[in-house]
């Protein structure tokens, strides 16, 4: 939502920066997205949420800005012609009554067509609307500034004056200002003459009532429809509109006749030979004030705040809410989203500020223990502790691996809407993902992955872990599940799978259900050294094995950490072996790392390989004595 | 050889940490949820945009059920369902989906810690309190924060909680709130009686700041040049 900073000016006296204001307003509930300076002015974009369509003008946030620093509102209405005795005629009949709570109109007499002034036209542009001709172009000059959406007809093509707004009845059909035809249901709202329809209520004028360079007389409309009729007619005809937007956000139930009176000063100060008619305001129901009741004391137990009536009355006027015996009457802009004391409660803690209510904690106490969420945290420490690595993979898996793997795609857990065709259907094991896991690290020395995750079947999910390896016999995992104390069949992977993804080496795997798994009550690890990520390139690795004959005190991780420090190339540094043996001299132990380099903006050539490791190789000789195993 | 446990673990154990300690008990729901709970509970109406089919993933199924948007609805399927009664305090960890098109900093998968504690007399500056306090523990006492007025259907008074990154720019990192009266009705709780403080941060922002990821998508990436740094 666009609004000229300048035109802000109009109604209040800001007296700060566009870009403060942005900062204040934000604070104050209306995020500022951008500020573009166009000319001499600023176009501030608001994000203002679907429950304030009171903001969704130039008034309507000039109002948050006076309440914001405490200023008054100017009225920037000029001049009004008298209303005279005319002889042409309206007659309003709202026929369905829920489809409009009111409807305000004139006859304008001696109307010119022509281009806007610049000034005029400049403005709207600035907010991206494009200007048409004087009359359609004030219009929507009084929707930017005043919120209220308004249409313009001309009078003679609606002979007799006439309005019945109604709902449309099934095959009835508009077309609409854009050209188009537009079928109806019954959610739509359309105005006719008792011949024939002129309008689709506040989403697009009518072809068939529409101003041309010919119009001498018109009739402005400002009314309220309702909003959930013209949300679906929107949704249904797949067309949203400045006016349609406005309605379905809410518009103040008490403006019509201000916007109708606003838009003839404007027609009056362009051309002072317009005459116009006697407004004429239908309602179908009673429109009132929303009055809501509210308790100081749980206010209070709502925010935290200590304040007292008088203070909350004061905080409230800003807002233009009143209070009296405690009942707070809302003001008309407000009707829609504001019902509640609770509403009240937010807008007395925006005024008064969140920021300043403060902070709090709350008291320590003891939780309970949810054994199965431990559990699955114990088994993947470990899992990690004995060398398996945690993956994280999508909820879906791939239609084709799914059928090779034998798997029955109608038996299958299914999106329908799916923006690509890789999340259409949901993962009824782990094991497709921890072999796309395998796929995806060619390089790495040996994988070994594991994953807890949830699987789908038709109006199932369940909790499951797989664990995946590329190993000769599949030991690693037939001794991780001893570790873990469950019992299972450990599979080797289908050459004819492995072939279908590429994969080039053996593969087992084992998956279970935790359903199945006897639970105890077990502690998990909460506490980790500080990592800090780097960047991975897109170009492949290299993989190094480095080993060491070095003394059997050395500490091999911390070795390891170290080697990390040597060079920005080198990315992880893995210990896989670490044995004392007196065939390396008295005292001595092996150690030995895969060291993965990278460079972030090219392919490794075999040089820059060689530099590091011959950096790391001068390093632990230097550092710990320990020399490269022949 | 050691291995790894994936930085979202990692984040999500020193969060719940921070959460436990205040008592917070820790549950889990189904990621596949009704229309009902993941919607219509929330105090989302039927005409509300954020029901709008793009954004949500649908189940191809007679009974309308979506992979859940957020954990919030899991968590209020839980309190009516185990019939839970106040007070209490409660945190919900867990994978959301949004259906939108992946980029940096977009996912189509992400995670969820919701939080709500239910009492007599809990209000705004507890909430602020709780997750200033979690802020603070996972990202450093240093993080300097703002809470701002916003509008999430299914709270009131609602709020957004900023926290200012390294170039001085504010982030959005989270929405709470004090539970809506409807909302506690859904729940089977009298909001006459009841306050409750609720929110519903995605961790991936977080964890990306704390360990200085820059593309979201690394996380369910798979790459062991990622996972084997953690």
């Amino acid at each position: 939502m666009k609004i000229s900073y300048n035109w802000l000016k109009e109604f209040v006296d800001i007296k700060v920066t566009p870009k403060k204001l942005a900062c204040d307003l934000s604070l104050f509930g209306h995020e500022v997205e951008e500020i573009k300076k166009t000319g001499n002015d600023f176009i501030l974009d608001f994000e203002i949420t679907p429950n304030r369509g009171d903001c969704l003008s130039v008034y309507g946030m000039a109002r948050e800005i006076a309440a914001l620093y405490n200023l008054k509102i100017k009225s920037n209405i000029t001049e009004l012609p008298k209303e005279e005795n005319i002889k042409r005629a309206i007659n309003i009949n709202i026929k369905n009554k829920n489809t409009a709570k009111r409807f305000s109109a004139v006859i304008v007499e001696n109307i010119n067509i022509t281009e806007s002034p610049k000034w005029i036209k400049d403005r709207l542009l600035a907010l991206g609307i494009r200007p048409i001709n004087n009359i359609v172009d004030i219009t929507n000059y009084i929707m930017m500034e005043l919120g209220q959406p308004m249409h313009a007809f001309d009078y003679e093509k609606i002979a007799g004056g006439n309005f019945i707004i109604r709902n449309a009845k099934s095959g009835e059909s508009v077309v609409t200002l854009d050209g188009k035809k537009r079928n109806l249901d019954k959610h739509a709202i359309v105005i006719e003459n008792g011949k024939k329809i002129f309008d689709l209520a506040e989403i697009m004028g009518g072809v068939n009532s529409q101003i041309d360079g010919k119009t001498k007389t018109i009739v402005l409309e400002a009314a309220i429809f309702n909003p959930v009729m013209i949300r679906r007619t929107c949704k249904s005809l797949n067309l949203q509109t400045d006016a349609s937007y406005r309605f379905e956000r809410g518009v103040d139930p008490y403006g019509t006749i201000y916007a109708i009176q606003k838009a003839i000063s404007l027609i009056y100060s362009l051309n002072s030979k317009i005459i116009i008619g006697k407004i004429t305001d239908v309602k179908s129901e009673n429109i009132t004030l929303n009055k809501i009741p509210i308790n100081i004391e749980k206010v209070n137990n709502l925010l935290g705040s200590k304040l007292t009536l008088n203070e909350t009355t004061k905080l409230l006027a800003k807002l233009n809410f009143e209070v009296n015996n405690n009942v707070v009457t809302v003001p008309s802009y407000r009707t829609a989203d504001t019902t509640l004391w609770q509403d009240i409660a937010e807008e007395i803690a925006r005024i008064y500020g969140y920021n300043k209510l403060g902070l709090k904690n709350i008291s320590s106490e003891k939780s309970k223990v949810n054994l199965r969420f431990n559990y699955k945290e114990y088994f993947k420490d470990v899992l990690a502790e004995n060398g398996f690595t945690e993956i994280y993979s999508y909820s879906f898996s791939d239609k084709k691996l799914l059928v090779n793997l034998g798997y029955k795609l109608s038996d299958i857990e299914k999106v329908v809407n799916g923006l690509s065709p890789e999340t259409e259907y949901l993962r009824p094991n782990l094991l497709p993902l921890l072999l796309s896991a395998i796929r995806k690290n060619p390089w790495a020395p040996e994988v070994k992955i594991f994953e807890i995750g949830k699987v789908f079947s038709k109006n199932k999910e369940k909790w499951q872990l797989g664990i995946a390896v590329t190993s000769k016999k599949g030991n690693e995992i037939i001794d991780i599940i001893k570790k873990l104390n469950i019992n299972g069949e450990v599979k080797k992977v289908d050459q004819s799978i492995l072939d279908y993804l590429k994969i080039r080496r053996p593969v087992y795997y084992f998956t279970m259900d935790f359903a199945d798994i006897k639970m105890q009550n077990k502690k998990y690890l909460d506490v980790f050294e500080p990592t800090y990520f780097h960047d991975i390139s897109e170009f492949p690795p290299t993989i190094r094995d480095l080993a060491f004959i070095a003394d059997k005190n050395a500490d091999a991780l911390e070795i390891k950490n170290n080697i990390l420090k040597i060079d920005k190339s080198i990315l992880i540094v893995e210990l896989f072996d670490e044995f004392i043996s007196d065939k390396f001299g008295k005292n001595k132990k092996n150690i030995a790392y895969h060291v993965w380099l990278e460079d972030l903006n090219k392919p490794m050539t075999e040089k820059d390989v060689n530099n590091i490791t011959d950096k790391i190789i001068m390093y632990l000789k230097n550092n710990y004595r320990a020399n490269l195993r022949s | 050889m050691k291995g790894n446990l994936h930085p979202l673990t990692k984040f999500m154990r020193l969060s719940l940490k921070y959460f436990k300690k205040y008592g917070f008990e820790i549950v889990e729901g189904d990621e596949i949820e009704s229309e009902w709970y993941n919607f219509d509970a929330l105090n989302v109406p039927a005409d509300h945009p954020a029901r709008d089919v793009q954004d949500t993933f649908w189940i191809d199924s007679q009974d309308k059920r979506v992979l859940r948007t957020h954990t919030t609805g899991s968590e209020l399927h839980y309190i009516k369902s185990s019939a839970l009664k106040p007070p209490f305090r409660l945190v919900m960890p867990g994978r959301c989906y949004r259906n939108e098109r992946t980029d940096m900093t977009h996912e189509h998968t992400f995670y969820q810690i919701d939080g709500i504690a239910v009492d007599k007399n809990i209000n705004l500056t507890n909430l602020v309190g709780i997750l200033s306090g979690w802020i603070k523990d996972v990202l450093g006492n240093n993080v300097k924060i703002r809470v701002r007025p916003h509008l999430f259907p299914f709270v009131e008074p609602g709020m957004e909680i900023d926290i200012m990154l390294a170039d001085g720019k504010w982030r959005e990192m989270l929405g709470a709130g004090m539970a809506h009266p409807v909302v506690l009705k859904n729940m089977g709780i009298d909001p006459e009686k009841w306050n409750a403080a609720m929110w519903g941060p995605g961790i991936d922002r977080f964890a990306m700041l704390k360990y200085n990821i820059s593309d979201i998508r690394r996380f369910q990436s798979q790459d062991l040049r990622f996972l084997k740094q953690f």
